[in-house]
């Protein structure tokens, strides 16, 4: 039913986003990429393809952050062309998608001006998807004031309703008889990544309400386990990422901050919370999720986190194998017609093409020999059809 | 079978009518003509949303791949055939509608059932022929629209989906012979030619 009506609004830039399913590179354009021998050759080669008005007037020996900036301004810039053509609730729906880029990229910019780097260059880094008017009055502080730096961001942003809850909770997590030092101090010793974890749950919570509140039921069946699973995908890696972390040093504080930091939502929620809060080896994190889904095949693999310091170039990482399951979910849910699903796969899959050619960039700039195992580490969009 | 003539009933006889009587004595022409229109406007209200799902998928997917845009046409000519369906049952029907000045005194109740019989066979044609091709028109858009999305990606899906579409469109082409044959019968004057 809802393909009857789901063009009044949104069936012109659904239409789009499924006509730029042709820009993604294929598995044969990916073995031309690794056999490129240096930066100038990736570069003349992806002009070749989709990327190719993005990188025209650029010095061939391209940089490659400069490159991976170029190629995330053109997303941005599809993605623009998107949100101009859409009305009402996927307006909304797609707004709501570019404020993780926002949450980067203003937790970014606080933490260069904590670190006195300079804003041109701070500016000129930012994320093009998650790039709003406002963020030019993040400005230089003033001494030590850090409070309003996050009255600025509070203000003027528009994901300030996210970082008045965030301040909001820990202000209250501190002890009592609080004194305007104290907050002071929490602010200044605020860790970036904590801040980036914490507002990144909470949108992924709000943006959740927004999806089983306003969208029809096939975006709903779509997007909900798409994010459920990216809901749980965090859980993991918090949990994962805590343990034998240096900086957690007792039980109880280990779980209060896996606590503040885990999504309330998700498959794993709250069913299994009770165990992976306490799971403090990689056996008894798996234990804790083996009744959901994959995840217990999907941790089968991964390397155990207390051994962090052994990790190289080759190991498959957490993260990698999680983003190749979430590939394979992504793909799926963009071949669904009819639902809101399609932009967010479309997103995610070409922030993993990017990913994938800044790897292989990287790889060949440092010009590693062709049998190293990092060549394999690239997770390819839609390949995972096939099979 | 003697009702009388409603337009003479008195208030009493009006109370102590049944709902059945009441129905009874709607115009047989009210119900034809209600049913020309039902068959027409439910048809082209079928087709116009079925133009129309397709119409955004074909124009979205003509952004990246304009060599589509002739092509996927056809899903457009497909939903517009059902509204030629419509147009088709409505001219047909209307044919059956004959006028009369006035009855013969002796045979009003023949010639008033045989008015009804009519009137309802133009009534009930009109909404099988409308309802069917309500739903072969969405059925053909929403086809259309996949028709348009695959070919961008992969053109030789285009003729496969094709063969969907065309069986879709056979749909509304059931409801036009059935309806033909369920209006057949009706005719307004058969019993009372003096």
């Amino acid at each position: 039913m809802d393909l009857c009506v789901f063009g009044v609004d949104d069936g012109y830039a659904e239409a789009i986003i499924r006509g730029l399913r042709a820009s993604f590179l294929t598995e044969a354009q990916y073995q031309q990429m690794k056999n490129c021998a240096s930066i100038p050759e990736l570069k003349s080669f992806l002009e070749e393809t989709d990327y190719q008005n993005c990188l025209q007037a650029d010095n061939p020996q391209i940089p490659t952050s400069i490159l991976r900036q170029r190629l995330k301004k053109k997303l941005a810039d599809e993605f623009e062309y998107i949100e101009a053509q859409s009305t009402g609730t996927l307006t909304k729906y797609l707004f709501h998608l570019r404020c993780r880029f926002m949450i980067d990229n203003v937790v970014n910019m606080i933490e260069g001006l904590k670190n006195k780097i300079d804003i041109e260059i701070l500016l000129s880094n930012i994320d093009p998807l998650g790039w709003f008017p406002e963020i030019k009055n993040i400005k230089v502080l003033e001494g030590d004031d850090y409070s309003s730096l996050y009255r600025d961001v509070l203000i003027d942003t528009p994901i300030g309703v996210y970082f008045m809850k965030f301040l909001e909770e820990s202000i209250e997590n501190l002890h009592e008889n609080r004194t305007l030092n104290d907050i002071q101090n929490l602010f200044r010793e605020m860790k970036p990544e904590y801040i980036r974890t914490s507002l990144k749950k909470m949108w992924l919570e709000d943006f959740y309400l927004f999806c089983e509140q306003e969208l029809m039921p096939t975006s709903q069946e779509v997007l909900l386990e798409l994010l459920k699973f990216e809901a749980d995908f965090k859980t993991i890696q918090v949990i994962y990422n805590s343990i034998g972390n240096r900086d957690l040093n007792t039980a109880a504080k280990i779980i209060t901050t896996r606590k503040q930091l885990c999504p309330t939502i998700g498959n794993l929620y709250p069913d299994c919370e009770k165990m992976y809060l306490q799971a403090m080896t990689l056996d008894t994190l798996r234990e804790a999720v083996k009744g959901c889904d994959n995840y217990r095949d999907l941790l089968k693999d991964a390397p155990d986190p207390l051994k962090r310091e052994e990790f190289n170039v080759q190991t498959k990482t957490l993260d990698d194998i999680m983003y190749d399951d979430e590939c394979r979910r992504y793909a799926l849910a963009f071949d669904g017609q009819g639902s809101y699903g399609v932009f967010y796969s479309y997103l995610k899959l070409k922030e993993q093409e990017i990913r994938n050619i800044i790897w292989l960039a990287e790889m060949i700039s440092r010009k590693l020999a062709k049998n190293h195992p990092g060549w394999k580490k690239i997770i390819i969009p839609f390949s995972h059809l096939g099979k | 079978m003697n009702w009388g003539n409603p337009y003479d009933w008195t208030e009493l006889e009006w109370q102590s009518a049944t709902w059945g009587e009441r129905f009874m004595f709607i115009d047989p022409y009210f119900w034809s003509y209600f049913g020309v229109a039902l068959a027409l406007a439910t048809s082209i209200i079928g087709a116009s949303w079925g133009i129309f799902i397709t119409g955004v998928s074909l124009l979205g997917s003509t952004v990246k791949a304009p060599r589509i845009r002739s092509k996927n046409l056809i899903s457009v000519i497909f939903c517009e055939a059902v509204a030629i369906y419509g147009v088709i049952m409505g001219i047909i029907m209307i044919g059956k509608v004959q006028t009369i000045e006035s009855y013969p005194d002796d045979q009003i109740d023949e010639c008033y059932t045989t008015a009804l019989f009519g009137g309802y066979s133009l009534f009930w044609t009109g909404v099988s022929v409308g309802l069917s091709n309500l739903i072969c028109g969405i059925a053909v858009g929403v086809t259309g629209s996949g028709c348009a999305i695959a070919d961008a990606q992969t053109p030789e899906t285009f003729v496969k989906i094709l063969v969907v579409e065309i069986f879709g469109s056979a749909l509304g082409l059931f409801g036009v012979i059935v309806g033909i044959i369920q209006c057949s019968g009706a005719s307004f004057l058969k019993n009372c030619l003096p």
